[in-house]
């Protein structure tokens, strides 16, 4: 759920990155640090080892758009992919408000995105959450290489439950579709907001973004 | 006794994460209180908790007390435990089981197992049972050739009704929340196998090109006899059942048993010795190039999200900006300037004349990029010191390493060594080399070689960070390519 402070007038919104090891979370974030501009962003915190793997999580605050007068926050969290790192990841998806899961689309990768989507599921569960009611979009990572699975094979794995969620072709090292990704969850947990909170949100008639 | 030995492992299993949650459950439930996994289960998965019942219909909620429905079959007298358990014959899950796990031996079908209460889910409306694969092991161990446990633990959902017809579920409802179904297809080809003796032949076949699957080869079963069998064209037929009920879970695997007695004649010599209960993985990559493509099937009922309307976000402008900036660069410019015949003889020109437009693109600038401000704009990545592009003949381009009397040797020795290797491995078969790095004292030279082009990065202190490994390759395909243009660099 969201972080509502009437005092305040803001509204914040968490957005966690999901995904196996090394599926390029981490490079997401980065290439949205990179790209907004600084007096819209916070920084970076990124706990990484040695070798580049996530230890504990990276965050990016965003301040953005005002919805209905009030001042709207993203705050983006990935969570660590390797398989010990469960309490963490459960940790880190916490009153989470959308979810990104990031694929790995290299071969050899597949039964890695389906134990990390089945884990997402679980630690969904554990707070009586179903993926179902959470904004969820799908990232299909590392286009670029050569030894990619075909995207109608991560669909099957990924994206064949009764609810079909979007899903992007992208290169998160370059950023295609890196932004697309984020808007698409961006929207998809506005929408669940403004149908939940109809006292802020009155009529239709009304634009509610600005 | 195999269940106690297995009992042991798991116990043991969970003290890590690595495990799934419900091998966790049990070993956690086991060692604290006499309640079962399926005690934990249904708190999770109780109606009540439901936040939205409208939305969990993929998820079935199912009633909680069996006990009080009069036609399942409880417990019967005598039955030592206190825990209640009820009683299930064979045949009512054995064709739902998947067949790498499965014992040789066929059991009595109409033999029943006795199975607590607490572990089991059960659909009064449907009359099936739900429980995890791990524990339905441990009701039956000798129905298995070893300990379930990881990806293997699935749950498993069989009718009570009609214990010894369980009916196969069709290929497209295989999916990740009933992962158990698609298995009753592997059960079923490989019962049908093991009866006649061989592999079921015409369309229930898929043939795969042997060498792709002994490159994959386990190192631990690897009999030392297979590696002559390297470059080897034969080809292998295994069930399509078998591999197509597999894919769901992103890996596949073949038990030894089948394995073996698909090869060819002439080459089951070389594989005697591997274990009938081994996991064989085939690579899916392969699987794939052979596959039907109604092999991967879209569920029929799904429901797209879709939005009333389009709400303006903060990141709608830069994902529109980013759109129309890669429209210009196809992402598959990146193979084909791999591919791009080099000019012969003539080292690559140091000015840029030609689109640049890409390599703007990959530093996200709209600067006008030269090789010396390409080269310049490497060597700022993170997690870089410097770097030096040379051609490989050892000609510098651009860039400095530092010593300027190191670092033409340095770079002319890794590019040597990088395509020395390059060959050996293309000789082996393991793939395209793409980067090779040195870890010297307190340095790491990293070499990228492409084309006529070779560049050496020197780390500050770490390996690549990521995307930065990434982001080079594509620029030296991109000077590559460039400078086999018309217009090079």
């Amino acid at each position: 759920m969201p972080i509502i402070n009437y005092a305040s007038k803001e509204i914040q919104f968490k957005i966690v990155y999901y995904g196996p090891a090394l599926g390029g979370k981490t490079t997401n974030l980065a290439y949205i640090h990179s790209r907004i501009s600084p007096a819209h962003r916070g920084d970076l915190v990124s706990l990484a080892t040695a070798a580049d793997r996530t230890l504990f999580f990276d965050f990016l605050p965003l301040n953005a758009l005002t919805l209905q007068g009030f001042k709207t926050k993203f705050q983006l969290y990935t969570v660590p992919g390797q398989v010990i790192y469960n309490s963490t990841r459960q940790l880190v998806l916490r009153s989470v408000d959308g979810v990104v899961f990031v694929a790995d689309s290299q071969w050899d990768k597949m039964e890695e995105n389906v134990a990390s989507f089945r884990n997402l599921e679980q630690n969904l569960q554990k707070q009586n959450l179903l993926l179902e009611q959470v904004p969820l979009v799908l990232q299909f990572n590392k286009r670029d290489l050569l030894n990619v699975a075909p995207t109608n094979y991560l669909e099957y794995l990924l994206n064949n439950r009764k609810r079909r969620v979007q899903s992007f072709e992208c290169v998160a090292s370059t950023g295609v579709n890196v932004f697309s990704t984020l808007d698409a969850v961006t929207q998809l947990l506005l929408h669940k907001f403004k149908k939940e909170n109809t006292q802020l949100f009155p009529g239709p008639g009304k634009q509610p973004v600005r | 006794m195999p269940f106690l030995h297995w009992f042991k492992k798991k116990s043991e299993s969970a003290k890590t994460e690595t495990k799934s949650l419900l091998i966790e459950e049990l070993a956690k439930k086991q060692a604290d209180s006499p309640e079962t996994v399926g005690a934990n289960l249904r708190q999770e998965t109780a109606p009540g908790t439901l936040p939205n019942e409208e939305q969990a219909a993929d998820f079935q909620p199912i009633p909680q007390n069996p006990a009080s429905d009069s036609t399942l079959p409880v417990n019967e007298p005598g039955t030592p435990s206190a825990t209640p358990h009820i009683s299930v014959p064979i045949g009512a899950f054995y064709a739902k089981l998947p067949a790498h796990l499965l014992a040789p031996i066929k059991p009595d079908l109409t033999q029943s197992v006795q199975i607590a209460e607490e572990d089991v889910v059960l659909d009064q409306e449907t009359q099936e049972a739900t429980l995890s694969l791990s524990i339905l092991s441990l009701s039956c161990p000798d129905l298995f050739v070893r300990a379930v446990e990881g990806s293997d633990d699935v749950p498993v959902t069989f009718s009570l009704n009609h214990p010894k017809e369980a009916e196969p579920l069709p290929a497209d409802s295989a999916f990740l929340a009933k992962p158990a179904s698609p298995l009753s297809h592997a059960a079923a080809a490989s019962d049908a196998m093991i009866e006649a003796g061989g592999t079921p032949g015409g369309a229930d076949e898929i043939r795969l090109r042997l060498q792709p699957i002994l490159t994959d080869f386990p190192p631990q079963l690897e009999p030392p006899s297979i590696r002559s069998l390297i470059g080897t064209e034969s080809e292998i037929a295994l069930p399509l059942a078998l591999i197509q009920s597999q894919l769901v879970h992103g890996r596949v695997v073949v038990p030894g048993e089948i394995f073996c007695r698909a090869l060819p004649s002439e080459l089951k010599p070389y594989f005697e010795g591997i274990d009938p209960a081994a996991e064989i993985p085939i690579p899916l990559q392969e699987i794939f190039s052979r596959l039907p493509p109604e092999a991967i099937q879209r569920r029929e009922d799904q429901e797209m999200d879709r939005l009333e309307e389009t709400i303006p976000t903060p990141f709608s402008a830069h994902a529109e900006e980013d759109a129309q900036r890669f429209s210009r660069v196809p992402p598959d410019a990146t193979p084909s300037a791999i591919d791009a015949p080099q000019p012969k003889d003539e080292p690559p020109k140091a000015v840029i004349e030609g689109d640049t437009k890409r390599l703007q693109a990959i530093f996200m600038t709209d600067e006008p990029l030269d090789l010396v401000k390409t080269i310049q704009r490497v060597a700022e990545l993170p997690g870089l010191r410097s770097c030096i592009l040379s051609t490989i003949d050892g000609l510098k381009l651009a860039g400095n390493l530092g010593d300027p009397g190191q670092e033409r040797a340095t770079a002319a020795l890794l590019c040597e060594l990088f395509q020395g290797t390059q060959s050996k491995l293309a000789a082996v078969g393991v793939g395209t080399l793409e980067t090779i790095t040195l870890y010297c004292g307190l340095q790491q030279l990293s070499t990228f070689v492409q084309g006529k082009l070779c560049l050496t990065v020197l780390h500050d202190n770490r390996p690549f960070k990521p995307g930065v490994r990434e982001k080079i390759q594509a620029v030296m395909s991109e000077l590559a390519a460039l400078s086999a243009s018309e217009n090079p660099l």
